[in-house]
């Protein structure tokens, strides 16, 4: 959810971006906020995205007005809460029933840590009024302190474990926009993506994750030439042909598996991000971007498993679930113009999904008989299956695409588009693990059809 | 550009709330049901077990508005109820009587539930148990399955049985079992009684108890074996002698009620443990648990004189008339009888049982006017003479029986929890 909302915001920025400049050296000071999103968790139960505290500064480097290098020093604080499955009990007087009275328990278990971290990034700019700017690289971690407790009734302990990583390294990708405040000083928001690549607890597969909003100072050490200063007369070759488009949609996803295909219903989710056309000859052009989808599948049938269709085993629910995958979608297209109009096209190529999390959501209800008691129970399901599926998955892209003119420079695009995973994205390696049986049947195909509506800008305004 | 910067950011935060709720389950349903009256009861058959049996519905959900459909019916069984059909009250609350018939041991009242809309929701059954005359009746309960021994005063009408290491008495009905508390009684084991009604009571620990006064009193006897901790082997002969075996160790008696002790012959104890029987002429004759170990004392069991006897001989009878049957284990099992104290044996008997053993002491029951024989591994024999043999009843899983002081006999199964009782009408 939280690399969802990351994304969101990452589309937001861009979308009110325009072309800026570039700076020699920069420095800059920032305060935020981080959500955690914590990776290689175990099957079931409710992950919290809980809100922590970040603060920094950073030093960067322009090697061009569009390319730098960033690094810097921050410090912050990551919470992670895990919730499993609630059990109320209902509690009477002893004088109504003569029922010995017992009490409710929940399983809760909360992780915090502290770090000193140092990125090293990779960053693109694209000169503006506003500037926006993109970045990806390193960051490596230095754990500063930790605490472990989990809570059962009224008990509850606390430690501190000595058996956590105190380093760790991992990936940050990040995107924002600043604005001048002055010759020297510019306001400066970001949002960015954090992923660890260390186990950092003994015995568990858990890797750090967190997505980040933060707002800064940032100062400049060279003066500005006046054609920087008012870039809305500058001129960039490229802006001729180069555009970017900002697409919203809704995705219909489902799974082409063949076993059991009709246990499983299509599943809907939103579609949002951005491409980059690069024009070619005779009206072809390359398109590529980064769009943040929600594939999976619904289930609506009796089964002894709450994300797939199982007809052995007790108990068996009846179930009304949403296994819900989110990726990170890098297509490749060529785009083929339809006609002589340059108004209708012809999508394809392949695309490279990155899972940004997955779960199953959703009730199940099941029937308890016995000679003394009879209950039927409802189990509001939140499981997080991220190890049950792969990291990655990848596929071809069929779309038709209509792109009408608006206001002169600006257009907007009404796009149809099929796209079809190759793998079988269960982490079946994982599942039998955990499951001790066999997993020859859990198979996810992503199968997706999605509606989408596009924005497109030239690259500077004249 | 502020106004911008901040829109993003609420909107950031707004769609970083968790839109789904936090797994849990709920009880939509949750019943409980029960019978108002303990299972497992026991009965004569065709009585009634009660004109108001109740049965209970809880609603944990919903206590107070719920009510719920209740058909009672006979599940096994043919007794009669007469309710068939009631709803709960507001308390949960129904009930129905409830006659036990004749057609089986184990009878069973099913309550099947139903919600208001039809809806089935569980059956549940309440046993009880109805003993009947002149049959066989399976009985898997406790204390009665795990009888391991008992003694019978036809004179003062009572008869006590050791069970689970505890003394019972029985009640006023022939399968009721009451527990005996005395502070002497700590984990009985066995149990022996002599002809003028006084009952011995082994304990585990080697101790001897006796009650005079027909199990109102008990009282700690002289232990037999002072350095043995452990569990002693007990007969109490015709002569109302008092015999205890321990290994290692001579076997003793008692002539005063375990007043005293007396070392038996020296040899006697390498035949384990035994019975002993006074001969009209005063002499004694023993059979010890090993094989092949009839002996006869003429010194008043100081010293004995071992007696070669057909086949493999196991267990001594002698009665009344001082006829003497061994039992041995030719042929499967043959009884064999002499008349010339032991000079010469007859075959009177064969059977072939499906297995064997020679721990029971219970071979030659007698009640009335018949012995009831009872041959482990194979069944009941029963004789008048004990030369003259009918078959009473054949069930190869039978290694003990018993007869109370009215009767009624109650036959061990091979298995640790198993008896059959059977009450004949016309004895």
């Amino acid at each position: 959810m939280k690399k969802y909302n990351a994304f969101i915001s990452f589309i937001l920025i861009i979308f009110c971006h325009s072309v800026s400049y570039s700076q020699k050296i920069t420095t800059g000071i920032y305060s935020g906020i981080n959500f955690s999103d914590i990776h290689g968790q175990d099957f079931g139960g409710k992950w919290e995205s809980k809100p922590g505290p970040l603060q920094g500064f950073y030093l960067g480097y322009s090697l061009s007005r569009s390319i730098g290098i960033q690094t810097g020093i921050n410090f912050s604080t990551v919470y992670y809460e895990h919730k499993t499955t609630y059990y109320p009990y209902i509690y009477f007087t002893p004088s109504y029933y003569d029922i010995i009275p017992v009490y409710y328990y929940q399983g809760d278990d909360k992780m915090d840590f502290s770090f000193l971290r140092v990125p090293l990034l990779f960053t693109v700019s694209i000169p503006s009024a506003i500037q926006f700017n993109m970045k990806a690289g390193l960051i490596f971690s230095f754990m500063q302190d930790h605490s472990l407790s989990n809570s059962y009734s009224s008990s509850s302990s606390s430690s501190e474990p000595d058996n956590t990583k105190k380093k760790d390294f991992g990936y940050m990708f990040s995107s924002g926009i600043s604005y001048p405040l002055s010759d020297k000083f510019k306001a400066a928001f970001n949002v960015s993506y954090l992923a660890g690549r260390k186990k950092f607890l003994e015995n568990t597969s858990y890797r750090q994750g967190s997505s980040e909003f933060t707002l800064g100072i940032d100062y400049e050490f060279l003066k500005k030439n006046k054609t920087t200063i008012n870039p809305r007369f500058a001129s960039d070759s490229t802006s001729k042909k180069v555009t970017v488009t900002y697409l919203g949609g809704v995705d219909i996803s489902w799974n082409g598996l063949t076993a059991d295909r009709g246990k499983y219903s299509s599943g809907t989710g939103p579609s949002l991000g951005f491409t980059v056309n690069f024009p070619m000859k005779s009206g072809f052009s390359f398109i590529s971007g980064v769009s943040f989808e929600r594939k999976g599948y619904s289930m609506k049938d009796s089964s002894a498993l709450f994300y797939k269709y199982m007809n052995k085993g007790t108990p068996m629910y009846y179930v009304d679930t949403k296994v819900q995958i989110d990726y990170a979608v890098i297509p490749l297209l060529m785009s083929f113009p339809i006609g002589k109009s340059q108004m209708v096209f012809f999508n394809t190529g392949p695309w490279l999904g990155l899972k940004l999390n997955a779960r199953n959501v959703g009730v199940a209800y099941n029937e308890i008989h016995s000679e003394s008691s009879y209950m039927v129970n409802k189990t509001v399901i939140y499981d997080d299956l991220e190890r049950y599926i792969k990291d990655n998955d990848i596929g071809w892209i069929f779309s038709t695409r209509v792109s009408l003119p608006l206001f002169n420079r600006y257009k907007v695009d009404l796009a149809l588009q099929y796209s079809t995973g190759f793998k079988n994205v269960y982490n079946t390696t994982i599942v039998a693990e955990q499951q001790s049986s066999s997993v020859a049947d859990h198979v996810i195909r992503n199968r997706t059809i999605s509606f989408i509506v596009g924005f497109t800008i030239p690259a500077s305004k004249h | 550009m502020r106004r911008t910067v901040l829109l993003i950011v609420i909107i950031c935060f707004v769609l970083s709330c968790d839109r789904y709720p936090d797994p849990s389950v709920k009880a939509l349903v949750d019943y409980s049901f029960n019978f108002q009256i303990s299972q497992g009861m026991k009965f004569f058959a065709g009585e009634c077990v009660s004109d108001s049996v109740g049965f209970r519905v809880v609603n944990y959900v919903d206590p107070v508005r719920d009510t719920v459909k209740v058909i009672f019916e006979i599940s096994k069984g043919d007794g009669t109820i007469t309710v068939q059909s009631a709803n709960t009250d507001k308390n949960g609350l129904t009930s129905t009587g409830w006659k036990l018939g004749s057609g089986s041991f184990e009878q069973i009242l099913r309550a099947k539930t139903y919600d208001l809309s039809g809806k089935y929701l569980t059956s549940t059954d309440l046993v009880e148990y109805g003993f009947r005359n002149d049959v066989w009746d399976t009985c898997t309960l406790s204390p009665d399955g795990n009888i391991m021994g008992m003694v019978a005063d036809t004179v003062n009408k009572v008869t006590f049985m050791v069970a689970n290491g505890t003394l019972y008495k029985q009640g006023e009905r022939y399968y009721l079992w009451e527990p005996v508390n005395d502070p002497a009684l700590v984990s009985p084991r066995t149990i022996n009684m002599d002809r003028n009604g006084v009952i011995y009571v082994t304990i585990w620990t080697g101790e001897l108890v006796k009650s005079t006064d027909h199990g109102v009193s008990w009282k700690t006897c002289t232990k037999p074996f002072p350095d043995r901790p452990y569990y002693i082997y007990l007969y109490v002969s015709n002569d109302n002698n008092v015999w205890v075996f321990q290994w290692d160790h001579n076997t003793r008696f008692s002539k005063d009620g375990g007043i005293t002790w007396n070392d038996a012959g020296s040899n006697l104890s390498s035949y384990g443990y035994g019975n002993v029987f006074r001969l009209k002429d005063g002499s004694l004759l023993f059979h010890g648990s090993n094989c092949c170990s009839l002996n006869r004392s003429f010194d008043d069991g100081l010293t004995w004189t071992k007696i070669e006897t057909p086949g493999y001989s196991i267990k001594l009878f002698v009665n009344d008339k001082d006829e003497i049957f061994i039992v041995t284990q030719e042929n499967g099992i043959t009884i064999y009888k002499s008349t010339d104290y032991c000079s010469t044996f007859k075959s009177v008997i064969s059977v072939s049982p499906e297995w064997g053993t020679s721990d029971n002491d219970n071979i030659f029951n007698k009640w009335g006017n018949f012995y009831y024989v009872l041959i482990p591994g194979w069944g009941i024999l029963k004789s008048a003479d004990l030369t003259h043999y009918e078959e009473y009843w054949y069930n190869s899983n039978l290694r003990d029986l018993f007869i109370d002081h009215n009767g009624d006999l109650i036959a061990k199964d091979q298995s640790s929890n198993t008896v059959y009782y059977r009450k004949n009408s016309g004895k």
